[in-house]
């Protein structure tokens, strides 16, 4: 076993144990950051995925960490946990994949955006999915409503972090077509990855065009299904083999 | 022997409010002096309760409230573990009008330190008291007794806090300038909402209401001007028509929250499908008083079960209680015994003295101590009894 997977492993039980101890969450995101930075001295700075997922999952760790101040929005900071777990167990996956060739500076850029993309989505989806429930329950049982996160500190978080997934997510979509076009002479192939990618970005752009009519449980569901197809062009597809011209894997 | 323990009142449960408040206490005067009377004892003197606990004869308690004009079919007596029990359940906001009331356990506390600054506890009714405030702390942090809004204002005010999380800051517009209005102010403002505009058919009323919290007053021409500065809208004006119409609010991205307490109504229901805006009225605040009031009855049960442990554990000390005193008695007598024969000694100094040599008082305590333990230790029964082992 590589010395960034012994990390990885120890970052994910580490975060198994925040999920009741929050106070080893700090632990578990050094040790996540730590297994990308091994992997990234052993293969080459984002040479695979499962770099980028520890340094997502570091990250998102470290968010739900911030929010034990504000106790009413601990499902929002168990949510980000879990996402965490998922990354972590993504890369304990992906470490052995040997990692592509792919420019420094398109690596960079298309996964530096897709990283920032994720994170802020990660935390705005959940806000957003929160704030959509509370919505519905201050309409129809309002006495349900009082013990749940408030409304407008829910949808304070959405709309920033939002915003600035839906700006990354952007860059890196186009980058990422505009590097396949030069290499390929198309943007966009029949491959899961990137057909998933788009779609997820396509709902987004949808739910912000719709943001004043949209309520509720479908602005939760549009929301979260964007968001899981982002999720499974990163997580998910890759498992499926690639279409791609290029016939890289991941 | 029995718990010595008694409680003689009356509350919400067994008198009306004429007799309640005939004989509610002063705490300036009037209940210091029935403290004096009393002796020993410690006075719970509510709105809704005037309680007499005490040790010993409850006929001076009784005496008391019966010489304020109450009537005997008002007064409960209990006695022993009942009125542990009783005391017990109402800390803990049992015996409460509404159940899980905050206000009663911080009353209770009042009465034992004003018992104390006057001298009036003793023991057993120290330890009650401090296992009763304990018990009610216990009871609403570890239960959902004291959980939810029970009252219409104040479930409006969870309700905002739904919404916004945190009200300082937030514009206030008020409709009205009734009794309503004020109170729905009071709270608001404790909760640090800032700028306050009080809209009024006549504008001198609201000027009145605006003045004593500090906010602004305007006429009902400017309703639409004041309504698209507010946060927070709280409707009770009387008028026998809609005063606010979806059209009259403008589009905004922060949550507008809307309450409608005024009869008929002021807002138009069509108000509430607006998506920025949250419209209640009363039927709505009733509803989660209700559901709050319910949720309360359903933790009793829990509170019930601590009210028991608290008392098993009270009667516990107090059994360990007897048997100190029982020593203590013990002591006393042998002390009083043994100073008789040697009037002329220090008592202080027999410790210093038994270490040099076998000194008459050591003898005349082993002599008197044989003689005191063939008979029963205590003129009367005493737990010390239940310790000693059987005789053949």
């Amino acid at each position: 076993m590589s010395p960034a997977n012994l990390l990885a492993l120890g970052g994910v039980v580490v975060l198994a144990l925040g999920l009741f101890w929050p106070r080893v969450l700090h632990l578990g995101t050094l040790l996540y950051l730590g297994a990308a930075l091994a992997d990234a001295l052993a293969k080459g700075v984002f040479s695979g995925p499962a770099q980028p997922a520890l340094l997502l999952g570091g990250l998102l760790a470290l968010r739900g960490e911030s929010l034990l101040q504000r106790p009413w929005l601990a499902p929002l900071r168990r949510y980000l946990l879990l996402l965490a777990l998922l990354l972590g167990f993504f890369a304990l996956k992906a470490l052995s994949h040997p990692g592509g060739a792919h420019p420094l500076s398109l690596s960079l850029l298309h996964g530096g955006a897709f990283l920032v993309a994720y994170l802020a989505l990660a935390v705005g989806v959940g806000a957003g999915v929160m704030g959509a429930l509370q919505d519905l329950r201050l309409r129809r049982a309002p006495e349900k409503a009082l013990q749940n996160a408030p409304l407008w500190s829910l949808r304070r978080l959405e709309r920033g972090y939002l915003r600035v997934g839906y700006l990354a997510a952007t860059l890196g979509l186009g980058s990422g077509m505009a590097w396949a076009w030069g290499y390929f002479g198309s943007p966009l192939t029949l491959d899961p990855k990137e057909l998933s990618a788009f779609l997820g970005w396509f709902l987004l752009t949808l739910h912000f065009l719709l943001e004043e009519r949209l309520r509720g449980l479908p602005r939760a569901g549009l929301l979260l299904l964007a968001y899981a197809l982002l999720l499974f062009a990163f997580l998910g597809a890759p498992f499926l083999g690639s279409r791609h011209p290029s016939r890289l894997i991941f | 022997m029995a718990l010595p323990f008694y409680l003689v009142g009356l509350s919400h449960k067994t008198a009306p409010v004429e007799v309640r408040e005939r004989v509610a206490l002063d705490p300036a005067v009037a209940l210091p002096a029935a403290l004096a009377r009393l002796g020993k004892g410690v006075i719970l003197s509510t709105c809704n309760r005037t309680e007499l606990y005490g040790v010993g004869d409850p006929g001076k308690a009784r005496a008391l409230l019966l010489d304020r004009g109450v009537e005997p079919r008002h007064l409960y007596l209990k006695e022993g573990v009942e009125a542990l029990r009783h005391l017990f359940r109402v800390a803990a906001g049992l015996d409460s009008l509404v159940v899980g009331e905050a206000q009663i356990l911080g009353q209770v506390r009042e009465a034992l330190f004003l018992a104390r600054k006057h001298g009036a506890t003793e023991s057993l009714l120290e330890k009650a008291f401090q296992s009763a405030i304990a018990l009610g702390k216990r009871a609403r942090s570890e239960t959902g007794i004291g959980a939810g809004a029970v009252s219409v204002a104040y479930a409006a005010l969870d309700l905002a806090l739904a919404v916004y999380g945190d009200l300082s800051g937030l514009v206030v517009a008020v409709l009205g300038a009734g009794e309503m209005a004020e109170l729905f102010l009071t709270h608001l403002k404790a909760q640090g909402v800032g700028r306050v505009l009080v809209v009024n058919r006549t504008e001198e009323r609201a000027r009145t209401l605006a003045d004593r919290f500090g906010g602004e007053a305007y006429p009902l021409a400017a309703l639409p001007r004041v309504l698209a500065q507010a946060d927070l809208v709280v409707a009770s004006a009387a008028a026998p028509h809609y005063l606010v119409a979806p059209e009259d609010l403008p589009k905004r991205a922060k949550p507008l929250f809307l309450i409608d307490i005024a009869l008929p109504r002021n807002i138009d229901p069509r108000v509430g499908r607006l998506p920025h805006a949250y419209l209640y009225n009363l039927d709505d605040l009733e509803r989660v008083v209700e559901k709050n009031m319910a949720a309360r009855k359903g933790e009793v049960p829990k509170v019930e079960a601590l009210v028991e442990k608290a008392l098993a554990d009270y009667l516990e000390w107090y059994a360990g209680h007897r048997v100190r005193e029982a020593i203590k008695t013990l002591e006393e007598r042998i002390f009083r015994e043994v100073a008789q024969e040697f009037p002329q000694a220090d008592p202080l100094l027999w410790h210093k003295e038994a270490g040099r040599r076998v000194h008459p008082w050591i003898l005349a305590l082993k002599v008197g101590a044989r003689r005191l333990l063939e008979g029963p230790p205590c003129p009367q029964e005493c737990p010390l009894l239940a310790f000693r082992p059987p005789r053949p």
